[in-house]
């Protein structure tokens, strides 16, 4: 009897096990196919879209599927060697010398319901999300504008704003500064042109409404489970469409990493990113033909906080030298090549992605830390003399570094986060002699109102960038700025910052960048840089031309097409 | 009768009350709004303004208050912060028979086999097949049931001889009665948390009543095992199956987390966890109070249905 038993186990095992086998699939090789396939059909994930209002969007999940269907002044395209900004809603654009006047010359189009797209679109579009009763978020990024900021916070009338419609096809903005990057400001989404009469129709149906509404863009939304799937088809009113060879998006919502990898691998999914042990597992197969892979960099840093208000260790973190000894205890390389895996070693706080003008400013301007990084990384002697040095500032004891404890606030209660909050405990505790309690924080809500409240000693968190301009990661530091989340305030850093708007010239304005990011990272180590995000895509090999960029959409679907699909 | 209902139909109301009350203050006290993320980058005074909009600038109490005209006065109940033109309707109508239907098919399944399963070991106590379903039924208790969607979704679809969808649930005109080859994996992994509990439930609940007197005097009066256990030991034994049958019932309504989330299923169950890591207010005291209600009700109903089963026992004294 108990035989019998082990046996049906041992057929039941061996069953799952041959089924387990057969579900691998090896890709063959394909036959040469220069034709486009007849279906073009594209399956992604789903896009978690919040509002279909142009002007309320705030994250990209909605940015992207916008950008899809509706186009503004210009659209950013990436071939594989940087985000590029391609001439779309306007043709051409010059500025006035004393670089206060942008003028746009527009492109003849059409909504898809016929009507032509013209500069008062653009004007309604700036107009309404500067309105102080709609409470946009994204209206800052026009403060550029001449009169924006006043009428946006209800000092200021709709009349003093400079935006002009001269003719149907000509747009003109007043700037109060100079801005060299203001094109790269005005490519985002919430700038491009809507139709006051169709939102006045929908009323509080706007922002989701799919069949009544009007696109201009590449592709028009179907279907859309709010949540769950949506489909794209392509818009045969665009003014490009000969251009587009997608006939259909289809997007699903697969929470679950597993099935998601799975789908992928059976080819049921067409693009996906890569988690854990996946990005190794997909970089073998990718660099051996069986898909594609795409990596490259990726605007967001992320850099250790330090609470400059926190009462912890007699008051230690008040001192600069001291939370510059902590931020140069580890080891960055070690972080980001053996632990994690991935991403950028960082010694400043601007990444490798943004650019000022056409160049990289990374390229311009080394990383303020990182010469020091080279004489004090994995040097325990130094680093502590450096700790002492600010200790006797402080007037604190310098015998028994044990006797000082802080705590490191860590986000995320996975598996991987606890290991890389445990390695930046040991680091420090390994170099300096202090002791650090790491402090999880599951929550992500929990975890910003606990560093808004300035309630911890210092944390690892990043930012990722709103517009293609070092600005997006400088302008954070000011005094009492809502993001600034350290107690940092420095009037010399605040009136640096204002230097920036009085100039034109590129490269004055590239040294004042490189005082400020000096300041920020070296002279007064607010933040200590640890890394610089990357992209990790994977796609199969019948999908071409699809393209990923840093400052447009997630996925830019306009030029992509399916070639040699079974 | 009427009594008991009108008395247990006002205990209701009541109860209601309260939990929205309570639900209400909890999730206040939470740190952390639906708005967070989008307001994070702003300047401050952009931050205020969208504040303002939303209405957290208001005093707890003042909120509480408007809420509570909302539902009651105007029987508005709330739209959701994070996905636009989502309310409590709209829910019920596209998430809730998606949940019902997987929740409803499990239990089927489980139950049923499980009842039987149960049946045949109280009957065969003490021997092989006693074993067997004993061993089988606690592996299945024990698996949870992420695992046992992945294992299945890993194995069983896709393969060369089930061919089964790998994600995926009938759409629109197929909800409630088409598209079954997405349903089957998803009901299977479901049905073996039931199908152990109910099989241990039965079995237990059985020997009880085979060691009744009055089984004993069935047996002495000559009747077979089988009109024994037909006319006499299986109707008692369903008390206990009735008491947990509502709240299986209301779990189906909720639907399951993990097995949604591993097929790609657009239930409830997900969008619920969803709403409670994105601070959707609205959303979460919706459906917190729609679950309450349907809960209640399911007691009430239980209530009224023992009298059915057991004629012993009275709803008052």
């Amino acid at each position: 009897m108990k035989k019998k038993l082990v046996s049906l186990l041992a057929i039941g095992l061996s069953c799952m096990m041959i089924l387990g086998g057969c579900g691998k699939k090896t890709t063959e090789e394909k036959g040469n196919n220069t034709a486009k396939d007849s279906e073009q059909v594209l399956n992604t994930i789903y896009f978690d879209v919040a509002t279909l209002d142009t002007n309320d969007v705030t994250d990209n999940q909605s940015s992207s599927i916008l950008n899809a269907v509706q186009e503004g002044l210009v659209r950013i395209e990436n071939n594989g060697k940087g985000d590029e900004i391609v001439p779309a809603g306007a043709e051409k654009w010059e500025t006035s010398d004393d670089g206060l006047t942008w003028t746009f010359h527009l492109r003849k189009m059409n909504w898809s319901d016929g009507k032509p797209v013209v500069a008062q679109h653009y004007v309604d579009s700036f107009q309404r999300i500067l309105n102080p009763d709609n409470g946009f978020a994204y209206s800052f990024l026009a403060y550029d504008i001449a009169g924006a900021e006043e009428y946006n916070t209800g000092k200021g009338s709709l009349d003093a704003v400079g935006i002009k419609a001269p003719d149907d096809y000509t747009l003109e903005f007043k700037l109060k500064h100079p801005l060299p990057y203001f094109v790269s400001k005005v490519s985002y989404t919430v700038f491009h042109p809507i139709r006051l009469d169709v939102i006045e129709k929908l009323g509080d149906k706007f922002a989701s409404e799919i069949k009544d509404t009007v696109y201009n863009g590449p592709f028009k939304i179907e279907s859309w489970d709010n949540g769950n799937s949506m489909v794209l088809v392509k818009n045969d009113t665009y003014w490009d469409a000969e251009n587009v060879s997608l006939d259909k998006i289809n997007m699903t919502d697969i929470k679950e990493f597993a099935t998601q990898a799975q789908l992928f691998e059976a080819q049921e999914l067409d693009i996906s990113g890569a988690q854990t042990d996946y990005i190794e597992k997909w970089t073998e197969k990718a660099d051996a033909g069986e898909f594609q892979k795409l990596t490259g960099e990726d605007p967001g840093s992320f850099y250790l906080y330090f609470n400059q208000k926190s009462e912890s260790a007699n008051g230690i973190l008040k001192n600069a030298k001291i939370r510059k000894a902590i931020g140069l205890s580890i080891d960055r390389d070690v972080y980001t090549k053996d632990l994690v895996g991935r991403y950028q070693s960082a010694y400043g706080i601007i990444p490798t992605a943004i650019n000022v003008g056409d160049e990289k400013y990374r390229d311009k301007v080394e990383g303020p830390l990182a010469s020091d990084a080279k004489t004090y990384v994995n040097n325990k002697e130094k680093l502590q003399e450096l700790f002492k040095e600010g200790l006797k500032e402080l007037g604190l004891q310098a015998d028994d570094l044990s006797k000082y404890e802080l705590t490191y606030l860590s986000q995320g209660a996975s598996e991987l986060q606890k290991q890389r909050a445990e390695w930046m405990a040991q680091q420090i505790n390994g170099n300096l002699g202090i002791k650090i309690n790491v402090e999880t924080q599951g929550d992500w809500g929990v975890y910003l109102d606990t560093m808004d409240k300035l309630e911890y000693d210092f944390t690892l968190s990043g930012w990722s960038a709103d517009y293609n301009n070092p600005m997006t990661f400088l302008d954070i530091w000011i005094s009492n700025g809502g993001n600034n989340h350290t107690g940092y305030a420095s009037s010399e850093y605040d009136d640096l910052l204002a230097s920036v708007y009085k100039e034109t010239d590129e490269d004055k304005i590239t040294e004042i960048y490189k005082k400020l990011e000096n300041k920020l990272v070296n002279e007064d180590a607010v933040i200590s840089p640890v890394y610089y995000t990357d992209k990790y895509s994977f796609y199969q090999n019948y999908v071409k031309d699809i393209q990923f960029t840093s400052f447009g959409s997630v996925y830019e679907f306009k030029h992509a097409y399916i070639q040699g699909k079974n | 009768m009427i009594r008991y209902v009108i008395r247990r139909f006002i205990e209701m109301v009541i109860t209601i009350y309260l939990i929205g009350t309570a639900t209400f203050f909890l999730l206040a006290a939470v740190p952390g709004t639906a708005i967070d993320k989008k307001i994070q980058k702003l300047p401050e005074q952009t931050k205020q303004i969208v504040i303002a909009k939303y209405g957290y600038d208001k005093p707890v109490m003042e909120r509480y208050l408007i809420t509570l005209k909302n539902y009651v006065v105007k029987g508005e109940f709330g739209e959701s912060l994070v996905h636009a033109g989502d309310t409590l309707s709209s829910i019920v109508k596209n998430k809730m028979p998606v949940s019902s239907r997987l929740g409803i098919q499990q239990i089927i399944l489980g139950v049923s086999l499980g009842i039987i399963l149960g049946i045949a070991a109280a009957m065969n106590r003490g021997k092989i097949i006693d074993y067997v379903i004993l061993v089988s039924v606690l592996l299945l208790a024990s698996v949870p049931s992420l695992v046992l969607s992945l294992l299945l979704q890993q194995y069983l679809a896709k393969g060369p001889i089930f061919n089964l969808p790998i994600i995926g649930w009938p759409k629109g005109a197929d909800v409630w009665f088409g598209g079954w080859k997405y349903t089957i994996l998803p009901t299977l992994a479901g049905a073996g948390s039931y199908l152990a509990y109910y099989a241990r439930l039965m079995k237990t609940s059985m020997l009880d009543s085979i060691n009744q007197d009055y089984t004993l005097t069935a047996r002495s009066k000559g009747l077979s095992e089988v009109d024994i256990v037909k006319k006499h030991v299986l109707r008692n034994s369903f008390i206990p199956i009735i008491t947990v049958l509502p709240v299986a019932i209301s779990g189906v309504i909720s639907g399951s987390f993990f097995i949604e989330r591993v097929f790609a299923i657009p239930g409830a169950g997900q969008y619920f966890i969803q709403a409670s890591n994105d601070r959707d207010i609205p959303i979460l005291m919706g459906l917190t109070l729609l679950y309450a209600l349907i809960y209640l009700v399911t007691i009430f109903i239980t209530d009224i249905l023992y009298t059915v089963v057991d004629p012993r026992i009275r709803l008052v004294k």
